[in-house]
């Protein structure tokens, strides 16, 4: 009676994985169609450009931000897609001397307030509440939608931030402080309401990197102006305006950034080799361990710049497109990188990606079928060997 | 002329040269929008008829006016209508809204209009203090400091009046980047019988409330908001201009600097929806409408289908001034968008010296007019000239009294000094030559409040309005003052009533009676129709979020200065409850004078009522906490604690006992 229960219990722990392994495939067939292009892909960009620092003083601060605000807005981010938090008003200060302009160099050559800006909380409205509430969507109803991040889970952030800190804390306005387990807490809720693809996080303050020491959450790529009791410093002065008028980090990074456009392909990795303790007089750090690409091959228009992945799979000719994704997938990147336009570019690493993809599922699928077969021949043989012994 | 014999006036390739209105007309025949067909036929009354039923009007204007200061005051206006548009009925706010055609009208205003059903909206943001003193009346009379805006919303709809304000307040605070979204909590109140609509209201239902129309407008509240300490600059220009059909590419719009106009010793913008019925007339651009004094304040009675306020019913009085030009109001919903600046011409200007005056649109815009922007149907420059002697009675308006200069071909009046201009130039200028006295133009009213007390407890108002006028003003002043103050109405009184010292300038020598008896002080304050809404009655947190509201009814005889002092006391405020510069004080909003008497009008014929005028805002100072000082109690009180619980510790652990040597 023993035997016969046990027996009936081989048998059936032997189906149940016989059923498990071909649920597991159809699991993994259904996510991958739902995934559609794997790991890579983005959809759209989001800005989040935060100054904290309120005061005439902190004059560098606002320029910082506003600085970054060009760069993406001139590499491909709409208006739209770009959140501005800027503390104080500095542009139509009456201390301003020239009304309307912020300026980050001392020869007054590019004027970051322009012409055409959208600034979304500005004042009294940049506070850690609103802040955190604008990254976890937690807002009020009748918001209107350009004080929102409507971000989704094929979204890549570009998060921001400015002003006077210190060991993992970041002041807002002389009042109050963000601390670096609220953001962290905070990217973590992002992350489980799956608000974000991607994550890149920069922020440029005294003890910079201990902001980003607390994160959890996967996919973020982090970096800092300073470590851990270390001073960030500015870099320009300018005797008309009377103050500082930009910080060195951001400047090492926005003048690393004046040279690619759209079509760039610099990497990650090249901005993090253009740190340079002599030039920022503190240790800027970066943490990659969350984040699960090579920083040597994320382009930096993956963050910041408005270059979305497109899928440009024509259902009727799959075969034809498997073949050239085989095609394109032996060809290396040196012919791509040759094309002429960014479109092109853009079409052939999509192909890219999905021939190697496709090439995987079919693995899979064959490593599947033997799974299913092995646990068959396993039921029959155990079947055999139980009746032969009991 | 008297401009030509004091002045020199020059417009240089002058606007518009004859090709390009041709070249306009015949963009006309073009298949993008109707109304550019239009654009010769300015919807004057004595035009002819339109070539076809158009939806929406397009104008622009900008109006220059030397200063006595030797600035020079820019008003930049353009306004959208929609042809037989009504704002939307409130009951029909729970269903799918019917669909709108905007051909000109910015699409984005609408749709907030429509999503809120707003039947009249008000918004200005603006920066500086106006001089009336030395500035005169401004073009348009909102111009007090920081944002303001105010709404008429009728009621009776699934979605309450409040929910509906401060769904507004949120949608204006995203499409003009301002902090509006902080409005609509603490800063609103409802004035009664200050403000008037300055459109129509349609009816939506029949009325059947008793007389008293003070407590609603037949359905109708009011909702003003003042942020005092609103700061304008370029984001607020910048969603502004996308709502112009042609951006800042073309016509008046070009001048739109921000480096420019942000730059002036006063700027601001602001945005004006209004409903007219088409069956009455109105001046055109102005918001003085004529007003029966009889009616005012009331008018329930004589109402087919419309709300208006008093005489737009009655005939006999509103005889069309002649200078102004009167064009026949169409039924429908107005948008005017208005941007002034005050500029100092001579600041910056290339390398010229400051005792010249000389200016051109050049120097105050740092930018020209080069296209017309083509659908507009009437697009106007005119430069108000300076004269030295100040026309027409003391106290009128000096825009209306002086004669202008129309810069465009359109719609009448050309002006044509060089007939035969090179034709490819099709940018042109003014410039002003030589040095020109500017008649001080004086305005009917003027008011100055001042914050009386050093003490952070206690303070108190000192308001001064003067009547410049040879007859007596009833007014309403208005003050809404932020729930940090709280004023003692026992302290309301008027101090003094004083003769105004004689202008040297004067023409009316006969006004000069004097009113200089206290007991006068009665008729001036009428404190049984005073209106004074306190916060909340009960000690909630209402009364720590509301404003207080006072609306103080007064008469100010001809001729002579009002004092008028109110005393207040400063709330003691939470530790939380400080903004993060606590140092720099609390604002508090500009008072208001909103005249009800009529005067008669520039030309003799008619009467126009007064405009409003503001206070500039104030900085109270409250008493601001160390704030460290919580910071200093926890480690206090976390020394004591730990003494006392290590003595505590000791007593109960430790064993004291003799160790045998």
């Amino acid at each position: 009676m023993v035997f016969h229960f046990l027996r009936r219990l081989i048998l059936f722990t032997l189906f149940y994985s016989f059923v498990a392994a071909q649920t597991q495939d159809q699991v993994n067939a259904a996510s991958k169609f739902l995934q559609k292009d794997g790991v890579q892909g983005h959809t759209n960009n989001w800005a989040v450009l935060v100054c904290s620092s309120r005061y005439w003083f902190n004059y560098r601060h606002m320029a910082n931000t506003l600085g970054m605000y060009r760069t993406v807005k001139r590499l491909g981010i709409p208006d739209s897609n770009i959140i501005v938090m800027l503390a104080d008003d500095v542009s139509c200060n009456a201390r301003n001397k020239f009304p309307a302009t912020v300026y980050s160099n001392n020869r007054r050559s590019i004027d970051l307030y322009g012409e055409n800006i959208e600034v979304d909380y500005r004042g009294y409205e940049v506070t850690v509440e609103n802040f955190l509430r604008l990254l976890t969507g937690r807002v009020d109803p009748s918001l209107p939608r350009s004080k929102r991040l409507l971000t989704d889970e094929k979204s890549n952030i570009f998060v921001y931030m400015t002003g006077h800190g210190g060991d993992e804390f970041l002041k807002f306005q002389d009042n109050e402080e963000i601390s670096a387990f609220d953001i962290a807490d905070a990217f973590e809720q992002m992350w489980q309401k799956k608000r974000y693809h991607e994550i890149f996080f920069m922020i440029d303050t005294c003890q910079a990197n201990t902001m980003y020491s607390k994160f959890y959450s996967p996919n973020i790529l982090a970096t800092g102006s300073s470590k851990l009791g270390e001073s960030s410093y500015s870099h320009d002065h300018d005797s008309d305006v009377g103050v500082a008028v930009i910080d060195r980090f951001t400047h090492l990074v926005l003048s690393h950034l004046e040279g690619i456009n759209k079509t760039s392909q610099a990497t990650m990795q090249q901005l993090f080799d253009a740190y340079n303790f002599d030039h920022l007089r503190s240790t800027a750090g970066v943490r990659t361990d969350l984040f699960q690409r090579d920083p040597s091959k994320v382009l930096l228009t993956d963050f910041f710049g408005g270059v979305a992945q497109a899928e440009v799979v024509q259902s009727d000719d799959v075969d034809d497109a498997r073949d050239f994704a085989r095609l394109a997938s032996s060809a290396k990147p040196s012919v791509v990188a040759d094309s002429q336009s960014g479109k092109q570019q853009k079409v052939s690493t999509t192909w890219m990606e999905m021939g190697s993809d496709r090439l995987g599922e079919l693995g899979r699928n064959s490593y599947g079928l033997s799974r299913v077969w092995a646990s068959v021949g396993l039921i029959f043989g155990t079947y055999a060997v139980t009746r032969f012994l009991f | 002329m008297r401009w030509s014999t004091t002045l020199t006036w020059l417009a240089l390739p002058y606007l518009y040269p004859n090709n390009y209105i041709n070249l306009a007309n015949a963009q006309g025949n073009g298949p993008p929008s109707g109304s550019k067909a239009q654009s010769g036929q300015p919807a004057s009354s004595e035009g002819g008829p339109p070539p076809r039923e158009l939806k929406d009007v397009a104008t622009e204007l900008l109006l220059l006016r030397p200063l006595k200061d030797g600035k020079v005051a820019t008003h930049f206006e353009f306004e959208y209508l929609t042809r037989n548009g009504v704002p939307r009925d409130p009951s029909t706010l729970g269903s799918e809204d019917e669909d709108q055609h905007y051909e000109f009208f910015p699409l984005s205003m609408g749709q907030i209009l429509r999503e809120y059903a707003v039947a009249e909206l008000h918004l200005t943001l603006n920066t500086g203090r106006w001089r009336y003193d030395t500035w005169g009346s401004p073009e348009n009379p909102a111009v007090a400091s920081g944002a303001e805006l105010w709404v008429w919303m009728a009621d009776g709809g699934p979605v309450s009046v409040e929910e509906r304000w401060k769904g507004l307040t949120n949608a204006l605070a995203g499409l003009f980047c301002a902090s509006l979204s902080s409005l609509s909590g603490s800063r609103t109140t409802s004035p009664l019988h200050s403000f008037y609509p300055e459109g129509q209201l349609p009816l939506y239902f029949e009325t059947t409330e008793p007389e008293n129309n003070t407590t609603s407008r037949s359905g109708y509240t009011l909702h003003h908001a003042v942020l005092p300490s609103e700061a304008i600059c370029t984001e607020n220009l910048t969603p502004f201009i996308k709502l112009l059909p042609c951006k800042s590419y073309a016509g008046v719009a070009e001048l739109l600097n921000p480096h420019k106009l942000f730059g002036g010793w006063w700027y601001g913008m602001g945005v004006h929806a209004t409903w007219h019925d088409g069956e009455t007339d109105s001046i055109d651009g102005g918001t003085e409408v004529p007003i029966d004094p009889s009616k005012l304040g009331m008018g329930s009675k004589a109402r087919a289908g419309k709300y208006t306020e008093g005489a737009h019913n009655d005939p006999k009085a509103k005889p069309p001034p002649p200078q102004a030009q009167v064009i026949k109001q169409a039924r429908g919903v107005k948008l005017k968008l208005t941007v002034g600046a005050v500029r100092d011409p001579v600041e910056g200007y290339r390398g010229q010296t400051a005792e010249t005056s000389q200016w051109t649109l050049e120097n105050l815009f740092g930018k020209n007019v080069t296209k017309l922007c083509p659908v507009t149907s009437k697009a106007d420059v005119r430069v108000l000239l300076p004269s030295k002697e100040h026309k027409g009675p003391v106290g009128t308006d000096a825009k209306a009294a002086v004669p202008s200069l129309l810069l465009s071909p359109l719609p009448v009046a050309k002006y044509h000094p060089h007939a035969g201009s090179s034709k490819g130039d099709q940018s042109w200028d003014v410039v002003r030559n030589k040095k020109a006295k500017v008649a001080n133009s004086l305005t009917p009213l003027t008011l100055t409040r001042s914050l009386r007390g050093y003490d952070q407890t206690r303070g108190g108002f000192s308001i001064a309005i003067s009547n410049h006028l040879g007859s007596d003003v009833d007014a309403w002043y208005v003050e809404s003052v932020p729930w940090i103050i709280r004023p003692y109405l026992s302290t309301l009184h008027v101090e003094s009533v004083e003769p105004l010292p004689s202008p040297s300038t004067s023409n009316n020598g006969g006004a000069q009676q004097a009113f200089t008896s206290p007991n006068n002080a009665s008729t001036v304050l009428d404190l049984k129709k005073l209106r004074y809404v306190p916060p909340s009655e009960s000690k909630g947190e209402d009364s720590r979020t509301k404003p207080t509201l006072l609306e103080i009814p007064l008469r100010i005889p001809a001729r002579s200065v009002v004092r008028v002092s109110l005393e207040f006391e400063k709330v003691f405020l939470r530790y939380t409850e400080h903004p993060p510069d606590a140092q720099r004080g609390w604002e508090i909003p500009g008072g208001v004078l909103v005249p009800t008497s009529v005067v008669p009008a520039v030309q003799g014929e008619g009467t126009r009522r007064l405009s409003r005028v503001y206070t500039a805002p104030l900085l109270a100072d409250l008493a601001t906490p160390d704030f460290s000082m919580p910071y200093n109690v926890i480690i206090l009180s976390g020394a004591l604690v730990a003494l006392l619980f290590g003595m505590l510790f000791n007593m109960l652990v430790r064993r004291y006992v003799l160790v045998k040597s």
